[in-house]
């Protein structure tokens, strides 16, 4: 199996798998999915994020073990300028993120009828918010090249 | 920035993969560098023109030459 088609069987595992636990997690959360209210889509999405980051972090430790195996460094100059560069724009992105969660929650307590993240959810949602970013990037980037 | 690694891989039969191991790289870096898509650092260029038994200014072309 080339790489190309071990990513894409990877990235439709992870989607079914992500699926599937949303709606398992919502139904034993809620009952049937036309019951559910936004908690439990929430709390849902959430476990379905987690299972995604999961997925992913086994893929890289596989991906790692097999280029060991195959005799290839697992970084060079070329994968640390680039990470380099995703972290740059993660560390940007994510600030804009927390800052638009504040905001949000700010709103949502004086003058909005939404609910509100508390401490421990804006934190999840934030180290979540981080992860997921770098993880675009850092594919976004290992795929386009160099950006200067 | 052009390259002439995939003409030199060629003459020596060398794929991608025997390079990059050759050099101590991942494969995608040489392809990237074939490519134009990353500029290496001078020690890599210089590593890459030695595994493939020349130079680098013989190596790399620059569209203002």
């Amino acid at each position: 199996m080339n790489q190309g088609t071990a990513n894409r069987l990877w990235l439709a595992v992870t989607a079914a798998v992500s699926l599937m636990g949303f709606v398992v997690f919502g139904m034993i959360l809620g009952g049937s999915p036309l019951g559910w209210d936004v908690y439990i889509v929430l709390a849902s999405a959430v476990f379905a994020v987690i299972l995604a980051t999961g997925s992913a972090g086994l893929w890289v430790v596989w991906r790692k073990r097999q280029d060991r195996k195959a005799g290839y460094p697992v970084k060079d100059e070329m994968t640390n300028m680039l990470e380099g560069h995703a972290a740059y724009y993660t560390v940007l992105i994510s600030g804009y993120f927390m800052l638009v969660l504040l905001w949000y929650t700010w709103l949502a307590d004086n003058f909005l009828e939404l609910p509100a993240p508390n401490a421990p959810q804006a934190l999840i949602a934030s180290i979540l918010a981080n992860a997921i970013i770098f993880g675009g990037l850092r594919w976004y980037f290992m795929r386009k090249g160099e950006t200067a | 920035m052009r390259t002439r690694i995939k003409e030199l891989r060629a003459r020596y039969d060398l794929t991608q993969e025997d390079l990059a191991k050759k050099i101590g790289v991942r494969r995608e870096t040489i392809l990237f560098i074939e490519k134009g898509r990353y500029n290496p650092s001078i020690k890599l260029a210089h590593d890459i023109a030695k595994a493939l038994q020349t130079t680098i200014d013989e190596l790399f072309i620059f569209d203002d030459e």
